[in-house]
C-alpha cells in the first residue's frame, strides 16, 4: 500500500501551515483503488492500490508520463470510470457504489469537469452550453439560469461572446467557456484533464490563473497536466508513474532520481510516527536509515562541548536527515527529535535501498553527497561557533 | 424552452444533410403507404360513385327481339330492380385503311334510360348532345379516334352495306368497357337509326338491375336466369346471359389487384425504411456518442438524454409526415386522374382520407420510434468513458479484426483495407445488407412478375397461335373461305375453327352455365394448351371435351371421366370430360374444347367454319406486314361478300392484353424503384457514418502519403463490395417474394396463381442498379473523405 501525502512546493514547510491543512476536511478519498483494463495483449493495470486524500480547498496537480494512469485516476474521482477494486469517496458519497444515473446526477451537482478539447456542444451557443448543466440538474430556477450563465461568462471575461457558437471562439476562449460550464451548478470540486494541453503558453497562463482564483473562492481544483512548470504552481503535485503515486516528500527530497527510482523508493518507505518531543535519533547511535519528514517538524539537535543540547535547525515536510551517516559510515552525527509543536511522521528508507538508488543515479548520488558534505561542514561550523 | 430542448431543435436544423436523409428515410415509407392508400381509396370511391350513379345493370341478356310488354313482364320478376331494353347492331367504322368495331345501341332519349344511364361527357358538362335520326354519339373513351361534332362517320355493316352518320358528340358511359380496352366503340343512336343500321325496332339486348345484393354473383345469376326463363316462357329465345363482376365497374377486379400489390409493396417499403431508420438512427447515435458522454459528464441522466433523442426522432417523423401526407394525397390524385382516363370513370373531388392519414401517422411516428428505441437505448446507456473513448484507456480490440487482411494476401492493400472496413461494423453491415437485399429482392421479384406476365401471355398465346384471326358473323363453308384466304400473298396456311355457344347443365339439370365450345380441327397445330390433368384431344376423340379452370371455378364438382350434358341450340348432347386445361385471365364465358369434326356434325354444319386461323409466311410476321396482310384479307372477304365480324392480329391482341397488365407492372416498378431508393439511401447513410468514424484513420493515411484517389478508392470499393454482396443475397431472397407476388397477383387478377418465372434480366438490371447505387452512395462520402486535410482529421474529436 502506498500512502499518499505528496511532495510540496517547498513553501509549506512551516509547522503552522501543516497544522492549517490538517484542520480542513478530506473531500476526496481513494482507498486501495485498483483499475485493470483488458486489452488485446492482456490485462493492463492502470492503477495499482492507490490511496489518495485531497482536502477541501486544495489545488492539486497530477503529473506523469503518457499512459502512467493520470486520466484513469481522474476518471475514478469523477465516476467516469469505476475501480476494479477499492473505494472512492467524494464529498461523503461512495462514488464506486453509484449506478450510471445516480452518477450523472451526482456528478452534475458535485463536480465540474473541464476537458482538454473543451468538449462544448457545437450546436449550442456559449450561454446555452453553460445553462445545459443547470437544466439537466434543475439546480437554479429556469428564469435565473441564463443570468447565472452570463455572470459566469462575465467572470471569464466572455460576456460579449455569450450568444456565439463555440466554433466562433478561440481555443482559450472555448476553454474558459468550458470552465464556466464546469462552474454552472456551483460544484465544490472542479476537475480538469489537460486543461491547457491545447492552448498556447500565454492562454494557458490565463486559464491557470483562473484556477487560482477559483481556489481562492473555496473550490477544490484537481488538474492533470503535462506542463511541470504549471504543475509546480499548484499547491500540491501528485506524480503518477506506472499506475502508482510517487511519495511527494521523497520526490522533494531526492529530486534528481528518475520517476521509476522515486517509485522504487516509495515502495520501500517505512512510515514512522512520533509524538511531540519524542527522540527519533540519538547522536552517536549506529544508523541504518535515511529519513524524510512527511508531516510535522523535527528538531536537529547537537551537543555542545558542555554537554548541553542546542536545536540547530528544524526540518519540515520534504526535508531529510540521516544522509551524513550513509556516506561517512559512522554513528549518528546529531540527534533528531519530534518538535514540541505536534506529532511527526517520518518516512524511513533503509541504506541498502538508498545505496541501490544512488548507485544507479550519479546525479542523485552527487547531489546528496554534496548536501551531506555541506551539512557536515555546517555542523562543524555550528559546533565551533557555539563553542 | 429549456436548453436541452433547444439542443434538440439545434440538432434538427444544424446538420441539414443528415436531417434530410432522416426525413426522406421516414418519408419513403409514409409516402408509399399514403400513396397506396389514397390511390386505393380514391379509386374505389370514384369508380363506385361514378359507376353506381349510372344505376348499372348486373346482367345482360342477348335475346331474340322483344317489345315493351315483354320488358314490363321482366320487371315483374322477383328480385329485379329495373330492366332496360336496348336494340343493338354491330358495324365497323371505316377509317381509311383501318376498320374499328362499333356497337350501336338504341335509345329513345338520354332521359329515358333507367339502367346504365349515360351522363354528359366530362365532369362539369351539364348538357347532353342532341341526338336525331342519322346521328350518332360515342362514349368518350373513343375520343382518341378524333371525331368532332359535325364529322361524318362512315360505317360498314355486317352485310357489307355502307352507312354514313353524323357525329354529334360524346357522352360518358361508365358501364361499358372502354374503347382502349375493348377495341370497340360504344355508340348511341335513335331507334330508327338502329333499324337503318340493320337492327330491329324491338329489343335484342336486355339490361337487368337487381333490387338488392348487386355484388352477389349467384344472386344476380339466379335473378337473370329467372328473367330469362320468364321471357322464354313468353316466347323469346335467350341466346346468352352475360354477367361480369356484378355490382362493380368493369375494371374493378384489375384495380383491386393493383391495390393489393401496391399495398404489399407499400408495406414492404415501410419494412425496408424501418431498417433504414434503424441504420440511420444507429449512425446518428454514433455521431452523438461523444455529445452524450459530455452531457452525462455535466449531469445529464440517461432518461433525460433518451427523451431528447426520442423527441428528435419524432421531429424527423413530424417533418416526414407533414411532407408525405399532402404529397401522397396529391400524387395519388394525379395518378388516379390518369387511371380514371384510362379506365373511363370520372374522378371525384380531392380528399384526405382519415384512415390513410392514420396509417401514415402510424408509419411516420410509431414505426421510427419503435425502430429507434433499441439503438437509442443502447447508445444513451453508454458510459462517459466509453463515449469519450479516446479519453484515457479502455478501448478493446477484437483479435478477429486483424485476420481478414491475412486471408486476403494476394489482394492489393487499398482493396484489402476496403474489404476489412466493410466487415468491421458487422451489425451495421447486416442492417445495410438487409435493406439493400430486400430492395434488390423486391426489384428482382417485380421483374420476375413482369416475366410471369410475359409467360402468361405466352401461355394464352398457346391457345391462339395463329398470326391473324378472322371471325365471321355467320358460318361459311371452309372450302369457300380457305381458298380466298390462301389467295392473299403472304398467307402460308389456314385452319377453319368452329365456335358455338352452349350451356352445361348441372348434375340435377336444374341450372346451367353458359360456355363457348371451341373446336379446332383434330389435327390442328395452332393450339398449344396447358393440360393440368387428363389429356388433350386426339383425332380419334368424338364426344370428348377438355374443360378449363374457368368452368371448374363455377363447377368444381366436375371430374375427368364425367359425362355431362350440354345444351346446343336446344338439343341436349352428351359429352365426356377427358382432360383439364388451364388458361390465365378472365374468359367469359368459359371455353370448352372439342374436335371440329365431331362438333360440326352435332350442330349439323359439317364443313362450315366460324373462324379462320391464318399463319403467315415468316417474312410477314412483323406488325406492319401483318397489318397489311390483315387488310388484304379483309378486302378479299369483302369482295367475296363474306361477312367478317373481326380481323385481329395476334400482335395487336397481345398488345391489348399486355396493356392491362402493364398498368400493374408500371405501378410495381414505381414501388420497386422506391425500394431501390430506400436501399441506396441506406447504403449512403452507412458509408457516410463509416467514413466519419474513420476520419482519424483517413488523416493517418493521408499523413503517410495516401492521395485523394487512394482515399476515394478505399471508400468506393467498400461500397461496391457491400453492393455486390447484397446483390448476390437479393437473388436468393427474391425467390420467396416472387412466389408471394405471383400467387397474390395471380389470384387477385387472374383467379389463378401466375407461373413462377425467374427472369435473368431483373438480376442483371439489379446488378447494374446496385453497383450504380453503391457507387453513388459511396461517391459523396468518398469525396468528403478525400477533401479532409490531415489537420482536420487529426483534430477530429
Amino acid at each position: 500500500m502506498w500512502t499518499l501525502p505528496f511532495w510540496g512546493n517547498g513553501k509549506v514547510n512551516k509547522g503552522v501551515a501543516v497544522a492549517s491543512d490538517n484542520e480542513t476536511r478530506v473531500l476526496i478519498e481513494l482507498q486501495r483503488v485498483n483499475k485493470l483494463y483488458k486489452t488485446a495483449v492482456g490485462d493492463f493495470p492502470a492503477l495499482k492500490d492507490v490511496d489518495l486524500h485531497i482536502r477541501s480547498g486544495e489545488f492539486v496537480s497530477v503529473i506523469g508520463k503518457s499512459g502512467s494512469g493520470k486520466t484513469t485516476l481522474l476518471n475514478m474521482i469523477t465516476g467516469i470510470d469505476r475501480p476494479s477494486s477499492g473505494e472512492v469517496w467524494v464529498n461523503g458519497t461512495a462514488v464506486h457504489e453509484l449506478n450510471e444515473n445516480e452518477m450523472a446526477r451526482w456528478r452534475g451537482k458535485n463536480l465540474g469537469i473541464v476537458f482538454q478539447f473543451f468538449q462544448l456542444l457545437p450546436m449550442l451557443s456559449v450561454v446555452e452550453n453553460i445553462t445545459l448543466p443547470m437544466d439537466f440538474c434543475n439546480t437554479f430556477p429556469q428564469n435565473e439560469r441564463e443570468d447565472r450563465a452570463l455572470e459566469l461568462l462575465e467572470q471569464m471575461e466572455l460576456a460579449d461572446h455569450a450568444y456565439k457558437l463555440p466554433a466562433a471562439l478561440s481555443g482559450g476562449q472555448q476553454q474558459r467557456v468550458a470552465i464556466a460550464r464546469a462552474l454552472a451548478n456551483d460544484p465544490p470540486i472542479v476537475i480538469a484533464d489537460e486543461p491547457t494541453g491545447n492552448l498556447d503558453s500565454r492562454t494557458a497562463e490565463t486559464v491557470f490563473e483562473l484556477f487560482n482564483v477559483l481556489v481562492g473562492q473555496g473550490k477544490t481544483i484537481i488538474i492533470v497536466t503535462h506542463d511541470s512548470a504549471l504543475a509546480r504552481r499548484a499547491k500540491r503535485t501528485a506524480l503518477i508513474t506506472d499506475g502508482q503515486i510517487v511519495n511527494e516528500f521523497v520526490a522533494k527530497a531526492l529530486p534528481a532520481l528518475s520517476n521509476e527510482q522515486l517509485l522504487k523508493a516509495t515502495r520501500r518507505l517505512q512510515p514512522q510516527q512520533y509524538k511531540a518531543g519524542t527522540m527519533i535519533l540519538q547522536e552517536g547511535a549506529a544508523g541504518e536509515h535515511f529519513f524524510v519528514v512527511s508531516s510535522g517538524t523535527v528538531d536537529v539537535i547537537l551537543q555542545r562541548s558542555d554537554a548541553s543540547d542546542v536545536i540547530v535547525t528544524q526540518l519540515g515536510p520534504g526535508k531529510y536527515f540521516g544522509e551524513m551517516e550513509f556516506f561517512q559510515k559512522e554513528g549518528r552525527r546529531a540527534s533528531v527529535r519530534a518538535s514540541e509543536n505536534g506529532p511527526v511522521e517520518v518516512l524511513a528508507l533503509d541504506y541498502e535501498t538508498l545505496s541501490e538508488l544512488l548507485t544507479s543515479s550519479d546525479t542523485a548520488h552527487e547531489v546528496l553527497y554534496q548536501a551531506a558534505e555541506k551539512h557536515q561542514h555546517e555542523n562543524i561550523t555550528f559546533r565551533g561557533a557555539k563553542k | 424552452m429549456t436548453t436541452r430542448w433547444r439542443k434538440v431543435m439545434a440538432d434538427f436544423w444544424a446538420n441539414k444533410t443528415r436531417t434530410s436523409l432522416m426525413v426522406v428515410t421516414i418519408m419513403v415509407g409514409v409516402f408509399a403507404v399514403g400513396f397506396n392508400q389514397n390511390v386505393g381509396l380514391l379509386m374505389n370511391r370514384d369508380m363506385d360513385n361514378d359507376f353506381l350513379s349510372a344505376n348499372p345493370s348486373e346482367a345482360t341478356l342477348y335475346i331474340s327481339p322483344i317489345d315493351d310488354d315483354m320488358i314490363g313482364i321482366a320487371r315483374q320478376v322477383p328480385g329485379v330492380g329495373d330492366v332496360q331494353g336496348i336494340s343493338y347492331a354491330d358495324g365497323q367504322i371505316l377509317l381509311g385503311e383501318r376498320k374499328v368495331s362499333i356497337e350501336f345501341n338504341s335509345i329513345k332519349s338520354f332521359e329515358d334510360l333507367q339502367v346504365n344511364k349515360l351522363k354528359p361527357a366530362y365532369p362539369g358538362d351539364t348538357t347532353m348532345p342532341v341526338l336525331g335520326d342519322g346521328e350518332v354519339v360515342f362514349d368518350r373513351s373513343a375520343a382518341v379516334l378524333g371525331f368532332k361534332p359535325g364529322d361524318t362517320v362512315t360505317v360498314e355493316l355486317p352485310d357489307g352495306k355502307i352507312r354514313e352518320l353524323t357525329f354529334v358528340g360524346y357522352v360518358h358511359d361508365v358501364v361499358t368497357i372502354a374503347y382502349n380496352m375493348m377495341d370497340q366503340v360504344a355508340a348511341y343512336v335513335t331507334i330508327d337509326t338502329v333499324e337503318w343500321l340493320g337492327g330491329t325496332y324491338n329489343y335484342n339486348k336486355v339490361y337487368i338491375s337487381v333490387a338488392e345484393d348487386p355484388t352477389d354473383q349467384q344472386h344476380v345469376a339466379d335473378v337473370a336466369q329467372a328473367v330469362a326463363d320468364r321471357l322464354e316462357d313468353g316466347g323469346a329465345t335467350v341466346y346468352f346471359i352475360f354477367t361480369f363482376n356484378p355490382g362493380h365497374h368493369f375494371a374493378w377486379e384489375i384495380t383491386q389487384g393493383v391495390i393489393v400489390v401496391l399495398g404489399v409493396l407499400g408495406w414492404l417499403t415501410v419494412f425496408l425504411s424501418t431498417f433504414l431508420v434503424v441504420n440511420t438512427v444507429v449512425a446518428l447515435m454514433a455521431q452523438h456518442e461523444k455529445q452524450i458522454g459530455i452531457m452525462k459528464a455535466i449531469g445529464g441522466e440517461t432518461r433525460q438524454i433518451l427523451m431528447m433523442y426520442l423527441v428528435l426522432v419524432l421531429s424527423f417523423s413530424a417533418a416526414s409526415f407533414l411532407i408525405a401526407v399532402p404529397l401522397a394525397s396529391w400524387l395519388g390524385k394525379v395518378v388516379l386522374g390518369g387511371m380514371a382516363d384510362y379506365l373511363n370513370f370520372d374522378q371525384g373531388h380531392f380528399a384526405i382520407f382519415p384512415e390513410a392519414v392514420l396509417q401514415q401517422a402510424l408509419v411516420a411516428f410509431l414505426v421510427p420510434l419503435l425502430a429507434a428505441l433499441a439503438p437509442m437505448c443502447k447508445t444513451v446507456r453508454i458510459t462517459v468513458r466509453e463515449a469519450l473513448s479516446d479519453y484515457g484507456l479502455g478501448g478493446e480490440i477484437k483479435k478477429s479484426d486483424r485476420t481478414v487482411g491475412k486471408r486476403l494476401g494476394l489482394i492489393s492493400r487499398p482493396v484489402r483495407i476496403s474489404l476489412r472496413n466493410a466487415f468491421r461494423k458487422r451489425a451495421r453491415l447486416i442492417l445495410t445488407l438487409t435493406t439493400l437485399v430486400l430492395a434488390g429482392a423486391t426489384f428482382i421479384a417485380v421483374m420476375n412478375l413482369y416475366g410471369s406476365f410475359d409467360q402468361i401471355m405466352r401461355d394464352i398465346e398457346g391457345y391462339f397461335l395463329a398470326d391473324v384471326n378472322v371471325d365471321f358473323n355467320r358460318s361459311y363453308r371452309y372450302d369457300k373461305v380457305a381458298p380466298m384466304a390462301m389467295s392473299v400473298p403472304g398467307v402460308k396456311s389456314v385452319e377453319g375453327w368452329m365456335i358455338t355457344n352452349g350451356s352445361i347443365l348441372s348434375a340435377d339439370e336444374s341450372t346451367s352455365n353458359e360456355l363457348a365450345i371451341v373446336a379446332p380441327p383434330s389435327n390442328s397445330n395452332l393450339i398449344d394448351p396447358i393440360v393440368t390433368a387428363g389429356r388433350w384431344l386426339t383425332p380419334q376423340d368424338e364426344n370428348a371435351i377438355v374443360i378449363g379452370n374457368h368452368l371448374l371455378s363455377v363447377r368444381p364438382d366436375l371430374k375427368i371421366g364425367d359425362w355431362v350434358t350440354i345444351d346446343l341450340y336446344g338439343d341436349e348432347t352428351e359429352w365426356q370430360i377427358i382432360g383439364f386445361y388451364s388458361i390465365p385471365g378472365n374468359i367469359i364465358p368459359p371455353l370448352v374444347y372439342t374436335n371440329y369434326e365431331y362438333l360440326s356434325k352435332v350442330v349439323a354444319q359439317p364443313g362450315q367454319v366460324y373462324s379462320l386461323r391464318v399463319i403467315t409466311d415468316e417474312n410477314q410476321k412483323d406488325a406492319g406486314s401483318a397489318r397489311i396482310l390483315a387488310d388484304r384479307l379483309q378486302r378479299v372477304f369483302d369482295d367475296g361478300k363474306i361477312q367478317v365480324g373481326m380481323v385481329q392480329l395476334a400482335s395487336e391482341w397481345r398488345a391489348q392484353q399486355k396493356a392491362q397488365t402493364d398498368v400493374l407492372v408500371v405501378f410495381m416498378l414505381v414501388m420497386a424503384i422506391l425500394t431501390a431508393i430506400v436501399g441506396g439511401l441506406g447504403l449512403m447513410g452507412t458509408m457516410s457514418i463509416n467514413t466519419m468514424e474513420r476520419t482519424r484513420e483517413i488523416g493517418v493515411m493521408r499523413a503517410i502519403g495516401a492521395d485523394n484517389w487512394a482515399i476515394q478508392q478505399i471508400v468506393l470499393i467498400e461500397g461496391l463490395v457491400v453492393g455486390l454482396i447484397s446483390w448476390m443475397a437479393s437473388i436468393l431472397f427474391s425467390i420467396p417474394i416472387t412466389s408471394f407476388l405471383v400467387y397474390g397477383v395471380g389470384i387477385a387478377i387472374f383467379k389463378a396463381p401466375l407461373p413462377f418465372t425467374f427472369d435473368s434480366a431483373g438480376i442483371l438490371i439489379w446488378l447494374f442498379g446496385t453497383l450504380t447505387l453503391a457507387a453513388l452512395a459511396s461517391a459523396l462520402p468518398a469525396r468528403r473523405a478525400s477533401r479532409l486535410t490531415i489537420r482536420d482529421t487529426l483534430a477530429y474529436e
